[in-house]
């Protein structure tokens, strides 16, 4: 897929405006125009530090072709709401040290935040959150989603996953005895 | 317009394009509608993997993202829903990555704890001596309750717990003070199976049982784990029993320097006898019988090349000068622990008038240690969280009783409080149970037993 078609020569020129400005500017792939702080851009997103640092941000919008709107507006949010909170260092250091571990819980709000949204919803924003380099946000989504998959049957796994079952039913038996101790409360 | 993303892409580094590169392979894997949900609309996506797949959800890297925050028994029904996420759960990376993530997470008690007391020294009755019953954390799920039932089953035995490691325990039957004479029993609760070893040629002064993560597979089937029990005597020659062997290696002595050949006959090894593993290397602590503030650490390499060589470290004074009680010759006040599963190494200390600090090293250079401390718990935490039955002051007698590593977990035990679990963790405290001194004096020390399901998804392989 081809990406961003058509924006382009006039960018160097926008380069020494856009550093002036304290916000970004993220155009959906519905056209959708959102706006988020550079300094929380920055910090929580790997891809947008990079797009910042390397003067690649468009002013009348960045396009993210490969993130909905619904996605976007979410990751905007979440970043509005992470500058609320407080911003602690250890949230997004990924050091393996006494307090800050690599998978931090999610905090009360980042919970509340992923518990409102849809199953879809919540599938949309990890992938833009995998794309845009977001560690924390792909860590309360993935975190939100495994608690989601807790106790549940491999069918309902594949359901909500879309996972065609390629086993005879020869091997399932055989699996469902090699891993009994996690059957055990079905 | 490509261009822009090469960009981007020399700017931010590889990062970029792999985000990229996996964008455009979720975009071809996508269903138009997922709404439909069921429809599997595309073609097998090829770069996904070599054999056809069907369209996922998400795709998979998202998908073991997301297994490697969850609990084992989940990764576990995952591996069963199709033969893609099988083989990529029984990686040994994603196993490795699963147990990093479950030694940190600490929401879900994915580790049960389970303490295994010894039967009391020999009674006047002159019968196998009293055992409480062993304590177990409560926890939901029926395999706990089968764990449960079977550590319980196991321990109306005559055998005493010595140790335990990568969700298996290690038993002993016969006179401990005639320890070549005793015979080690391997057993592991999840299957329900004990594994007699056959005997050893030295005398096993440390012990440690290990899940062999080389040598995956079934004994027998049915998901049984393989396993190593390494033991080393007091000249430090070693030997490691493998279940997939099924025979004890040769005695090895590591390559070591003449001031490590051996324990001394002055060292006493502190309570709890179970190790702190770091990588290759496992750490017990010695307190020096002619001098009550001296304490050393042995570093003793387990497998791989450094097996069997040992190194003494010593331990800052300052550690014992702030203990509670530093008159006491043998004390259970210092405890060596590691700050997460693959992290550092670190003292614990009891210290005046009722905390707990930790003392970590510098490990920048071997000749120049130096120690920092910092207080964990101090004393409001403490009794905040347990009730004593009397009054704080007589709480006078605290001692540490294991560190369960697996799950960061603190054991120690207070007098008029009972049995107490502090996780390192979160530095939650708990209480567990209200043991009567009575009691506590006479079945010292216990044993701990984690339950580590990782080990059981190797069966996966």
């Amino acid at each position: 897929m081809e990406v961003d078609k058509g924006k382009g020569e006039a960018e160097e020129t926008r380069k020494v405006a856009e550093a002036d400005r304290d916000t970004v500017t993220l155009k959906s792939s519905d056209g959708k125009l959102f706006e988020v702080s550079k300094e929380a851009a920055a910090r929580l997103s790997t891809v947008l530090a990079g797009m910042i640092a390397g003067g690649s941000i468009d002013d009348n919008g960045t396009d993210l072709k490969q993130i909905g709107s619904e996605a976007l507006e979410n990751v905007v949010d979440y970043c509005n709401k992470h500058a609320n909170s407080i911003p602690s260092a250890a949230l997004i250091s990924s050091s393996i040290s006494f307090n800050t571990a690599p998978f931090k819980e999610p905090e009360e709000w980042e919970r509340k935040f992923v518990d409102r949204l849809s199953h879809d919803a919540l599938f949309d924003l990890v992938e833009a959150a995998n794309f845009l380099g977001m560690e924390r946000l792909l860590d309360v989504t993935c975190h939100k989603i495994s608690e989601m998959m807790k106790g549940k049957s491999p069918d309902q796994i594949r359901e909500v996953f879309n996972i065609k079952n390629d086993y005879t039913k020869e091997e399932l038996e055989e699996i469902r005895q090699e891993l009994a101790w996690a059957f055990y409360d079905d | 317009m490509k261009s822009r993303w090469f960009e981007i892409a020399a700017l931010s580094g590889a990062l970029v394009v792999g985000f990229h590169i996996l964008f455009q392979r979720l975009k071809q894997q996508r269903t138009p509608d997922r709404k439909g949900s069921v429809l599997h609309a595309q073609a097998p996506d090829r770069l996904l993997d070599t054999e056809a797949s069907p369209p996922l959800q998400l795709p998979l890297d998202l998908l073991l993202e997301i297994l490697a925050r969850s609990d084992p028994a989940t990764v576990a029904r995952c591996a069963a829903t199709c033969r893609l996420l099988r083989r990529h759960v029984a990686d040994p990376a994603f196993l490795r990555r699963l147990r990093a993530a479950a030694a940190i997470t600490t929401s879900d008690h994915r580790f049960l704890i389970g303490l295994l007391y010894h039967r009391g020294r020999s009674s006047s009755h002159g019968d196998m001596g009293t055992r409480p019953p062993p304590l177990l954390k409560s926890s939901s799920g029926s395999l706990t309750n089968a764990v449960i039932a079977s550590l319980s089953g196991e321990l109306a035995g005559p055998d005493d717990p010595v140790a335990s490691g990568g969700g298996l325990l290690v038993l002993r039957r016969g006179n401990k003070h005639y320890p070549t004479t005793t015979t080690l029993r391997v057993f592991d609760p999840v299957a329900g199976r004990g594994h007699v070893l056959p005997p050893r040629d030295i005398w096993d002064h440390l012990l440690l049982v290990m899940p062999d993560e080389d040598e995956p597979g079934a004994l027998g089937g049915g998901g049984d784990i393989n396993f190593k029990v390494f033991i080393a005597d007091r000249d430090l020659r070693t030997q490691t029993y493998s279940s997939k062997a099924g025979a004890w290696g040769p005695v090895v002595r590591g390559n070591t320097t003449a001031a490590c050949l051996r324990v001394p006959g002055d060292y006493e090894l502190v309570q709890p006898w179970s190790p702190v593993v770091l990588g290759n290397v496992a750490h017990w602590l010695y307190h020096h019988g002619w001098d009550p503030g001296v304490y050393s650490i042995l570093a003793l390499g387990i497998i791989g090349i450094g097996k069997g060589q040992a190194a003494w470290i010593d331990v800052s004074r300052e550690c014992h000068r702030r203990r509670r009680d530093t008159h006491r010759e043998v004390c259970r006040e210092l405890l060596l622990v590691s700050t997460s599963d693959d992290g550092e190494l670190a003292l614990l200390v009891w210290e005046r008038p009722l905390k707990v600090s930790m003392w970590t090293m510098s490990s920048s250079s071997s000749s120049q240690r130096s120690w920092t401390r910092r207080v964990l718990i101090d004393r409001t935490a403490i009794l905040g969280s347990v009730q004593p039955t009397c009054h704080p002051l007589w709480c006078q007698r605290v001692e540490f009783q294991w560190f369960a590593q697996g799950s960061g977990t603190v054991v120690f035990y207070m007098n008029s409080v009972g049995v107490v679990l502090l996780n390192l963790r979160t530095l939650e405290v708990r209480h567990l149970q209200r043991l009567p001194l009575e009691l506590f004096d006479k079945v010292s020390p216990l044993c701990v037993y984690e339950l580590d399901m990782v080990p059981l998804l190797l069966s996966l392989r």
